[in-house]
């Protein structure tokens, strides 16, 4: 998989999109933190399907901002950058002509999530706690409580038990 | 090839099994402990799960994040050797019909990597046919297979619960775990509206087992799909397959794809033709009982496949039998989001490799506008993510109030989309329905007269059609999932479906429960196998995979699989003893009687 699929522009682009929606906050970092660009450079070889939307779609970002700034989405400034997005980030908002830039979102957005949600930050960042050796011994006491829930009688005596 | 020769195996085997997986690698297990010399043929490499390891492995470990691709087709972790395609070895189908094949080609078959739900049959579900007239009875009844699934339990072990429902037969049970946060709200749910939900029934040692000091007790992570490092789960490679081994008195020919069944001039089985795909070399092995486990389509095509002057039809095909009413089990399935476990506390949820509690069939057929029932299987929670997490937020985050809660415009980015990630994660779930299609004869698999693989074995041909009785069954389960989701003030966010799509109704062979196609009945006219799963046709030959089923019940297939295949085992042993397999293929047969009363390993070498 040594050969790229995409240019240095559209890596470019798809750098600058990925951390516009999965900036750094106050709890992790952001998606180029999380090398969400890379992950999606492999993914697009492994699952050809995302290839022509992808391709097409950062070409269609790039025309849009041609016709409204003169420039490409990357040379824009970051105001008009979010701009742009605002007009394809909200389905149900957008003009019927952005449908298509809507589209790409969708799929920027999620493989955005995926590359960042599946890295050691976007883990953490979640707070998945398992895939460790465990013991289960039911759901805690307090969010049993937090919530109103009991084991009955019977489901106590014949789940398997810890003490723990 | 110019050079291309048979080369004959000069050893003897008393059997020779074909497949490792629940079936054949039962039926290892039971031979080779009884003291019979055994060969195993298989056509995938050796593989065990404590050293293929990808459990507790990180998404980032892999490029893909455990994304599916084209040969791996449940993930770069899950332990499957194999998919619904594989690589030169096609199939096909008739009459733009569909039916989907999942194949995996390692030791250990498809149990290396399947769902561990192993419920019995109950005794309804071996005579439908006196219930709704519908389909054939089984030639046994639950009380002759009642004994084989308490000792499958005591070998194998399973968890569940004493719940004393007629057609759910309890087993002999190691304690189940307790339900998730999800599960106990699904089983409020299902007590409402009636619908029970009880402790699953999974082969996962939650103790170990008494009588089993090689196998490690269940840790939790929930990737039995994996494979298991201290085999606290249930595959045929390390459970059956490596004790067989250990006995002295199995080998086993990995990456062997058998090709015929060779018969003798009276027409019995006198041992099997193989690719050997490590050396490239056709080789001929000698049996005196050939026992075919290799998945109940790829068995039918190796009968279909070995004809001969005996048995111009292909080999215990007589009755024309062979390949036809191939059935698989119904699924449909729906999910949603309960709002009540946005922002939950985090902590381990993880518990076994799949469900802690499940719904099994709970209503009468006479009241309802189909014949047969199904199963409900449940999934949800802070599961650990993978490809495909995250996806599709713009479908949750408009519908409901973020952290602080405030209602937003669907879709977003930044550090408000972040917030969201964190605010839904872990309040997701699915349900899925199992149910039981009716066997039909012109639902069936064939070989395809035109299309070889790349091996030059002829490949099936697939020709199956859904009817009313299963379309009818996928709206119920729909109409019931929506119920149980909104008893939840859960919300559907996928899975919703009409009668334009039968009712979102799976195609066949997707719930990868395909049995029936070398069924066993009384009449030989109407069935390939007797009631020991041994062909009508030829005595030496048996069926041990799903083939031998005549109905597949609303119940997953493989603890049955496991029952019939010990219990066709000991058949064999016994017909062994009675030298009913006596015949002449080793020329100057001597008999032996050794002080057990086993002859037949001792005369081997005479
Ligand atoms: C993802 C998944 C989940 C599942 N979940 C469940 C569940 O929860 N409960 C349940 O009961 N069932 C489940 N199943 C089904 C279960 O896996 C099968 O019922 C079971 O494995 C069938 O056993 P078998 O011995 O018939 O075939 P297999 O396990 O498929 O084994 C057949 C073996 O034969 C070998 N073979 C095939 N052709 C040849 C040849 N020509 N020569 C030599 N060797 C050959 C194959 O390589 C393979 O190793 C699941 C299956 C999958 C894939
Ligand atoms: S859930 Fe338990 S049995 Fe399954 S792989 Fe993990 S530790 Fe093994």
């Amino acid at each position: 998989m040594a050969e790229k699929f995409f240019d240095e522009h559209e890596m470019k682009t798809i750098s600058t999109l990925s951390d516009i929606i999965i900036p750094r906050d106050e709890i992790s970092g952001s998606a180029t933190d999380a090398k969400v660009p890379d992950f999606i450079e492999f993914i697009v070889k492994d699952m050809p399907g995302h290839q022509i939307p992808m391709r097409g779609g950062l070409k269609w970002l790039d025309v849009q901002c041609m016709k409204r700034f003169k420039k490409t989405f990357v040379d824009c400034t970051p105001a008009q950058q979010i701009e742009m997005i605002d007009e394809i980030a909200f389905p149900e908002q957008a003009k019927p002509e952005m449908q298509q830039g809507v589209a790409f979102f969708n799929l920027m957005r999620d493989l955005t999530a995926t590359g960042f949600y599946t890295s050691e930050i976007g883990i953490k960042d979640l707070g998945y706690m398992g895939n460790r050796p465990n013991q289960w011994d039911g759901v805690p006491q307090d969010v049993l409580d937090q919530y109103g829930v009991k084991y009955d009688q019977r489901t106590l005596e014949i789940s398997v038990k810890y003490n723990t | 090839m110019s050079n291309l020769q048979i080369k004959k195996k000069p050893e003897k085997y008393d059997v020779c099994i074909v497949g490792s997986g629940a079936g054949g690698g039962m039926a290892a297990y039971m031979l080779a402990n009884a003291g019979v010399k055994v060969l195993i043929l298989e056509a995938g490499p050796m593989y065990d799960p404590a050293k293929n390891v990808t459990q507790l492995k990180w998404p980032w470990e892999s490029p893909r994040r455990g994304a599916s691709s084209k040969f791996r087709n449940f993930g770069d972790f899950d332990a499957a050797y194999g998919g619904w395609q594989l690589d030169g070895e096609p199939y096909t189908h008739k009459d733009n019909t569909k039916f989907d094949w999942f194949r995996s080609r390692m030791l250990g078959g498809r149990t290396n990597h399947w769902g561990r739900i192993s419920l019995r049959f109950g005794p309804k579900d071996f005579k439908r046919k006196n219930i709704d007239g519908l389909g054939d009875n089984w030639p046994i009844g639950y009380d002759d297979v009642a004994p084989y699934y308490d000792r499958v339990d005591q070998l194998i072990g399973i968890f569940g619960s004493q719940e004393n429902i007629p057609n759910e037969p309890d087993g002999i049970f190691l304690p189940p775990p307790k339900p998730r946060l999800h599960e106990l709200f699904i089983k409020d749910a299902g007590t409402a509206l009636n619908i029970p939900v009880i402790p699953s029934r999974l082969s996962i040692l939650t103790r170990p087992l008494p009588t089993n000091n090689k196998r490690g007790a269940c840790f939790y992570c929930n990737q039995c799909n994996r494979g298991c490092t201290v085999y606290g789960d249930f595959s045929s490679s390390s459970v059956l397959v490596k004790p067989a081994i250990e006995t002295g008195n199995v080998t086993v020919v990995a990456n062997a794809m058998a090709r015929e069944v060779i018969t003798d001039n009276q027409g019995l089985a006198a041992g099997i033709s193989y690719l050997d795909k490590n050396d490239g070399v056709e080789y001929e092995v000698s049996a005196r009982v050939v026992v075919l486990a290799a998945s109940a389509c790829e068995s039918a095509r190796l009968l279909l496949n070995s004809k001969s002057l005996n048995h111009p039809n292909g080999l215990a095909n007589s009755s024309n039998i062979v390949g036809k009413y191939l059935h698989d089990s119904t699924g449909a399935s729906m999910g949603g989001f309960l709002p009540q476990l946005v922002g939950r506390k985090r902590y381990n949820e993880d518990g076994v490799g799949g469900m802690h509690v499940y719904t099994p069939w709970w209503l009468d057929n006479k009241n309802l506008d189909f014949p047969r029932g199904y199963h409900i299987e449940y999934w949800g929670g802070m599961g650990m993510p993978g490809y495909g997490h995250g996806f599709g937020m713009q479908h949750s985050n408009g519908k409901y109030p973020d952290k602080n809660g405030k209602m937003k415009p669907a879709g977003g980015y930044g550090a408000s989309l972040k917030e969201d990630h964190r605010h839904f994660y872990g309040a997701y779930f699915g349900m899925a329905g199992r149910g039981e299609a009716i066997a039909r004869e012109d639902n069936y698999c064939e070989i395809d007269p035109t299309t070889v693989d790349k091996f030059g074995i002829p490949v099936l041909r697939f020709h199956y059609k859904w009817s009313d009785h299963e379309i009818l069954q996928a709206k119920h389960m729909k109409e019931t999932f929506e119920e149980m989701i909104h008893k939840m003030n859960g919300v559907v966010t996928w899975g919703k479906s009409s009668a334009e799509n039968n009712w979102g109704l799976e195609a066949p062979g997707r719930i990868i429960h395909e049995v029936g196609t070398t069924r066993m009945g009384d009449d030989r006219k109407k069935s390939v196998l007797n009631k020991y799963n041994q062909s009508h046709d030829c005595k030496n030959l048996f069926v041990v995979d799903g083939g031998a089923f005549v109905s597949q019940a609303d119940k997953n297939p493989t603890w049955t699989i496991l029952a019939l295949s010990m219990r066709a085992s000991e058949y064999i042993m016994e017909e062994m003893k009675n030298r009913i397999f006596r015949h002449n293929y080793y020329g100057q047969e001597k008999i032996f009687k050794n002080t057990s009363g086993w002859y037949f390993s001792s005369y081997r070498n005479s």
